[in-house]
């Protein structure tokens, strides 16, 4: 049987001692779309940064493909295969669109398929091409995400974790996103895909998990899409 | 005195100290740390020349180099990094680097005495050559070749390369940097080897004019760079590098075009200025005017 690309075991995350992730079991099967949605505060980014090693976690495991990650550094998993596009994107403004892109390169395993990677990511978002050499913090909401989900993936990642992406974007563009992340997903890539529009997430994904209060509370299918009861009583618990 | 020699002092000065402003702002852009004992590498290299004074000057030179570069390593694994590692305050950090400062400044007392050494290494630098009547001393012309050299090849590093492209990713937001696999110890250190090799030349530069080489030789010349850099913007390398020049410069100019009764004022007249600069423009003299104000610690 084949390990997961990416599981988290019983994850518990502390700040100061005060728990925001309350010990939550997930797994991302290859090449699936997982969703975590919920409520501000719920514990999602806090997830996220825990598997990319930013916060250790306080009990429990991660594993990608099995091997744990526990006392890894963020350098370090972004070398194992996993990147994090940061909610908020965290572009460098200052820096070339062409040198962002190039920050991507430092977690790559391995230069061969360079070229075609990028000239992948270019034909998925020309704006990276077009605009190479303007400075970053020059483009828009939507390019810098474009942008940020580019530099992600020229790193080659086997998991692709996305923190809120469509966050301050128009609804169009959403839609457009999504259907990338979706073509995304063709090349083998793995996503847990974090989200405030829970709806739209749980139409989209394999399956989504509710988070509340640093608990797993519900897992929804695309069928449940239009079930707002369950998703409210899921909210409020 | 006149203006022509006056200003040679000042450039060629002012070069000295932009190049310590640069090795001090480089590890503040990384690592948001202003480093104290950054004279006492600049101090060693001096040691370094003054006990290799029988040796070919390369060979001298090299010796200086090498040893200034591990000595800054050796600061950042035995003294920051733990630091780092367990997450202290930047505070906490400030604290440490001038304990770092006030250790090799006791190290050096204990190893090379008080009563000082002398460095022999370039001294015929100082012998001068005379354009429109003005003597001009080999080794101000060096040092603001050498200066200039070493601040471009520095430029160069950082926005031609890889690792120099990583230096100013993290620089700007370390921790997105990390999460995209660039490796904080290497760009750490790699500033620190930049810094390490800068000082290296200071001591070199510096030590022809000011040969005698004593424990706390480093301090004023840490200070007064770390005025310029504060004058000039701590955020960018090319400002604090116009600041330290800035500060180098106006200390020669006065220092030669005034009277010793006067110049006891200079240091008075300098810190002034930076109290001033720090009210109007916190951001620094040369700093975008829309800067982004920079956390000081």
């Amino acid at each position: 049987m084949s390990e997961p690309a990416l599981a988290l075991e019983n994850l518990e995350v502390h700040y100061a001692g005060v728990p925001a992730v309350r010990g939550i079991d997930l797994e991302v099967g290859e090449g699936e779309i997982v969703g975590l949605v919920g409520p501000n505060g719920a514990g999602k980014s806090s997830t996220l940064h825990a598997v990319m090693g930013v916060v250790p976690p306080a009990v429990g495991d991660i594993r990608v493909r099995g091997r744990s990650l526990r006392g890894f550094s963020p350098e370090r998993v972004a070398r194992l295969g996993v990147a994090l596009v940061p909610e908020g994107r965290h572009i460098y403004s200052s820096l070339t669109v062409a040198e962002n892109l190039r920050l991507g390169f430092a977690a790559r395993r391995s230069n061969d398929g360079l070229a075609a990677d990028v000239a992948w990511v270019e034909s998925l978002f020309p704006v990276v091409r077009d605009f190479a050499r303007r400075n970053a913090g020059a483009l828009s909401g939507g390019q810098q995400q474009q942008l940020a989900i580019a530099r992600a993936l020229v790193a080659r990642p086997d998991v692709l974790l996305l923190d809120e992406p469509s966050l301050g974007l128009a609804p169009t563009v959403v839609e457009t996103l999504f259907a990338t992340l979706a073509g995304i997903r063709e090349r083998g890539v793995s996503i847990l895909l974090v989200e405030q529009r829970a709806q739209m997430t749980i139409a989209f994904a394999d399956r989504t998990h509710v988070i509340a209060n640093g608990r797993l509370r519900l897992t929804l299918g695309p069928g449940d899409a239009g079930d707002t009861d369950k998703l409210t009583a899921a909210y409020l618990s | 005195m006149n203006w022509g020699q006056a200003i040679a002092d000042a450039i060629s000065l002012g070069a000295l100290y932009g190049l310590v402003a640069v090795g001090i702002g480089l590890v503040f852009g990384v690592m948001r740390l202003i480093n104290f004992a950054y004279g006492e590498l600049i101090t060693a290299g001096a040691y370094v020349l003054a006990y290799t004074g029988g040796w070919p000057a390369p060979l001298a030179i090299l010796m200086c180099v090498a040893a200034v570069v591990a000595l800054a390593l050796v600061q950042e694994r035995v003294a920051f990094r733990p630091l780092r590692r367990m997450g202290a305050s930047p505070a906490a950090m400030l604290v440490a680097t001038f304990a770092v400062s006030f250790l090799l400044q006791a190290i050096y007392l204990l190893a090379f005495g008080s009563r000082g050494q002398i460095v022999g290494t370039l001294g015929q630098l100082n012998s001068a050559f005379t354009v429109d009547g003005v003597d001009i001393r080999w080794i101000l012309l060096v040092t603001t070749v050498t200066g200039a050299i070493l601040l471009l090849a520095t430029g160069a590093l950082l926005n031609r390369t890889t690792i120099g492209l990583h230096v100013r990713a993290a620089a700007q937001d370390f921790r997105t940097a990390r999460i995209l696999g660039v490796r904080a110890n290497r760009v750490i250190g790699l500033s620190f080897v930049v810094a390490g090799v800068l000082a290296a030349a200071v001591s070199v530069l510096y030590t022809v004019s000011n040969p005698l080489v004593q424990p706390q030789m480093g301090v004023p010349i840490t200070i007064f760079a770390l005025v310029g850099v504060v004058v000039g913007g701590l955020d960018r390398l090319w400002s604090a590098a116009l600041g330290g020049f800035a500060v180098g410069f106006v200390y020669g100019m006065f220092g030669d075009l005034l009277s010793s009764q006067q110049t006891v004022y200079l240091p008075a007249v300098v810190y002034g200025s930076v109290i001033l600069v720090l009210l109007l423009r916190p951001a620094g003299l040369f700093a975008p005017l829309h800067a982004r104000q920079v956390e000081r610690v």
